[in-house]
């Protein structure tokens, strides 16, 4: 057999593969690709997505740099994403090691903690707007029963962004409990073994061991945990729709905001591509460290 | 030559996925009926509104295929401009009557003067469906945002419900009398609805107040944002001090303003659907419903409500414009059919022939005299009203809830920020 490319394979072997991954390739063309390019065309563009985009040149991007909702938006998902990502990697370890013992209903505990998970972003919403409701709800009526003042939880601009930080660990717990219990389950018994051999302490053992092996899992969880919040939408709009007084307005909550509450299609396309390149540059960054972190191991 | 013929086969495969979905639905060809698409906004009770009278239209109009969807409130308005932009928007749109002079900006709708006489409507609201003079949408009912109250609740505080308060103290003191607290100052009934952080009815609230003071959001010429004025800044502390000194609301308590009025845990407000929840819940509750004009801040003044209201409008990409009046005609002209809409929304009728019928049949007929002696205004219409009202609303929201916040410093804050957008656009129209 006459071989054709460097991956080895002969032309009518290389054609089978193109032909199967043709489909996908299309799709991707038609549904990414295309819109993605004309999303940044647009971008340059004054569009109300009735009448024709007029041509604006760095217009959008040149508004964007005297927005001061862009910055506040900017500034909100950046503080809701550093805190989730942080708090949420750090329950969820926890809960991890707890839940990697040989405890009694084990099975039981990962499911609770996976659940919220299952549900969407809307359910949950509506569900936890009722149960913070300021004099109604069951949160503050449980704290009223530890004669703990009842808190404006969504409703106090000081509140809003923590609490729905608080909102977003809970959901977020499940996920990363899953991730980091796989990795625990990597990790050799024998380690921790010849470390207790040696005299090594359990938070010794720990931080020099589970930890150090679990640093590539936490940056992974880091980077999905990241890119997710960065894109933080629905549990905003349902929540608290950007306010009180944008003090929860997120970066994909204003673009929704400027494209289709106040017309402005092409400017909401420039804050995409923004808000795209910042998940990029993190991304990337995010992966060079998983990728010295592992040369290191 | 199988494997090109399997290759061809899954390229024709992918290709018919892709483009399936783009294909338009041609429009009907059976017996050359004209197509009339209709989008409406609301839920199940539109849907059955317009299951009941649409029929009735193409039995008369055998012509005529009316083809209508329900969108919710929440999505529609950007479900049925997305429409627009793929090119298949509807013939004939629903509009909240503030939205009317956007969708003309974006060039969604079109004129239409030709078909409508003026005279068959109520002026105010017939008014906010024109722009520049021209004719652009027409009201299918109002909204009426005005003093809803309680009146079992006002007896129950020893209130009597035949004398609502007449001016801003008294409205303070009665709010106070009906907001209860437990021992430990939990709220557990809201004397009075202080609308906070909501999209556009923190906004309304304010603006009725406002009038009610002698103020107005704009200058007469709508040139200049007069939302810092002494009598702007004056509504705002006293809506403040409503919530933060005489204690009738606690921020965020009220989620849904028709549930919890049906269910008691808001007595009083300035809010436009407050019996909705009411007339599906405990409709036998609905003639504890009063609604009256905002009071006056004191006598010297005029208390206000304010009117909004749900238009139809052809679209400004419909093909049969002639079919489409027909049909818009039919709904809005119809006395029956403005009645039962109005009752279902709780909103009184734009049209004047439905005017009687509307009376005998809801308790809004006592209000729609002070309507009828000019006690109503409807919001300034401006094309950008979207973003003025989030830049007013973030203001109204840093006053109420940041009780140390200086109110003229935030108030000509966001006047500044109304006052560039008009300057780079066109003077607000209305009020």
């Amino acid at each position: 057999m006459r071989k054709s490319n460097r991956l080895g394979l002969t032309k009518s072997e290389a054609h089978a593969g193109l032909i199967f991954v043709a489909p996908a390739v299309i799709l991707f063309i038609f549904i990414r690709l295309v819109p993605t390019i004309y999303a940044l065309f647009l971008s340059f563009t004054q569009f109300n997505m009735v009448k024709d985009p007029v041509w604006v040149g760095l217009g959008n991007y040149i508004k964007m740099t005297g927005d001061k909702e862009f910055f506040i938006s900017l500034q909100n998902t950046l503080v809701y994403t550093i805190f989730n990502v942080i708090i949420s990697a750090a329950v969820a370890l926890g809960v991890a090691v707890l839940l990697n013992r040989k405890i009694r209903f084990v099975g039981f505990f990962r499911a609770i903690y996976y659940m919220p998970q299952i549900a969407s972003w809307i359910a949950l919403s509506m569900i936890w707007t009722y149960l913070l409701n300021p004099p109604y709800g069951l949160v503050n009526y449980i704290l009223s029963l530890f004669n703990i003042s009842k808190a404006p939880w969504l409703s106090s601009p000081s509140m809003a962004l923590p609490t729905l930080i608080m909102i977003a660990v809970w959901r977020n717990v499940g996920y990363d409990v899953v991730i980091y219990l796989a990795a625990l389950q990597g990790i050799q018994p024998s380690l921790y073994e010849a470390a207790e051999i040696d005299g090594a302490s359990k938070l010794q053992q720990f931080l020099n061991i589970t930890w150090k092996l679990l640093i590539p899992t936490t940056v992974y969880i880091f980077i999905m945990t990241g890119i997710f919040s960065l894109q933080a939408f629905d549990q905003v709009f349902q929540l608290t729709a950007g306010g009180p007084a944008d003090a929860t307005i997120t970066v994909v909550l204003q673009i929704y905001r400027q494209a289709f509450q106040f017309g402005q299609m092409g400017y909401a396309c420039a804050l995409a591509f923004v808000l795209f390149v910042v998940i990029f540059i993190l991304s990337g960054m995010s992966l060079k460290i998983t990728g010295r972190l592992g040369e290191t191991e | 030559m199988k494997k090109r013929l399997l290759a061809l086969c899954i390229v024709l495969l992918t290709a018919g996925m892709v483009f399936a979905g783009g294909s338009k639905e041609s429009s009907s060809s059976e017996d050359e009926k004209t197509v009339v698409t209709l989008t409406f906004l609301g839920n199940q009770v539109q849907q059955d509104f317009l299951d009941k009278w649409i029929p009735l239209f193409e039995e008369n109009n055998p012509d005529i295929d009316v083809q209508y969807t329900v969108l919710d409130w929440g999505t529609g308005k950007t479900k049925i401009l997305s429409s627009f932009a793929g090119g298949v928007g509807s013939d004939i749109v629903m509009v909240y009557g503030a939205d009317i002079p956007q969708w003309i900006e974006y060039g969604a709708l079109s004129p239409i003067d030709e078909y409508f006489d003026p005279e068959m409507f109520i002026e105010v609201p017939f008014e906010m469906g024109k722009w520049n003079g021209k004719l652009y949408a027409v009201p299918l009912q109002s909204k009426l945002t005005g003093y809803y109250y309680r009146a079992d609740k006002y007896e129950e505080a020893g209130l009597d419900p035949d004398n609502p308060p007449s001016d801003w103290q008294q409205l303070a003191e009665y709010s106070q009398k009906l907001t209860k607290r437990d021992e430990n100052g939990n709220l557990i009934q809201s004397g009075f609805w202080v609308t906070t952080s909501h999209s556009y009815k923190t906004l309304t609230q304010y603006a009725v107040f406002l009038w009610s003071a002698g103020g107005s959001l704009f200058s007469e010429d709508g040139t200049k944002c007069t939302f810092n004025s002494r009598e702007a800044v004056t509504t705002a502390e006293y809506i403040r001090d409503l919530l933060n000194v005489y204690k009738v609301d606690d921020a965020g308590s009220i989620q849904n303003e028709s549930t919890d009025f049906a269910q008691g845990k808001m007595v009083s407000g300035v809010c436009n659907n407050a019996p909705r929840g009411m007339e599906i819940s405990n409709p036998e509750e609905v003639k504890f419903v009063r609604v009256v004009p905002v009071p006056p801040i004191d006598a010297n003044h005029t208390g206000y409500c304010e009117i909004g209201g749900d238009y139809l409008g052809i679209s400004a990409t419909c093909k049969n414009r002639d079919a489409a009046a027909r049909v818009l005609k039919y709904l809005v002209e119809t006395p029956e059919i403005v009645i039962q809409s109005c009752i279902e929304s709780f909103g009184p009728p734009a049209l004047k022939s439905a005017v009687d019928g509307f009376r005998a049949q809801s308790f809004y007929a006592d209000v729609w005299n002070d309507l009828s002696n000019g006690n109503v205004k409807v919001q300034p219409l401006h094309p950008r009203w979207g973003e003025i009202q989030a830049i007013m609303t973030k203001a109204l929201d840093v006053i109420y809830l940041e009780p140390n916040a200086d109110v003229q410093q935030v108030l000509d804050d966001a006047t500044a920020q109304v006052d560039a957008i008009i300057a780079e656009s066109v003077p607000a129209l209305g009020e």
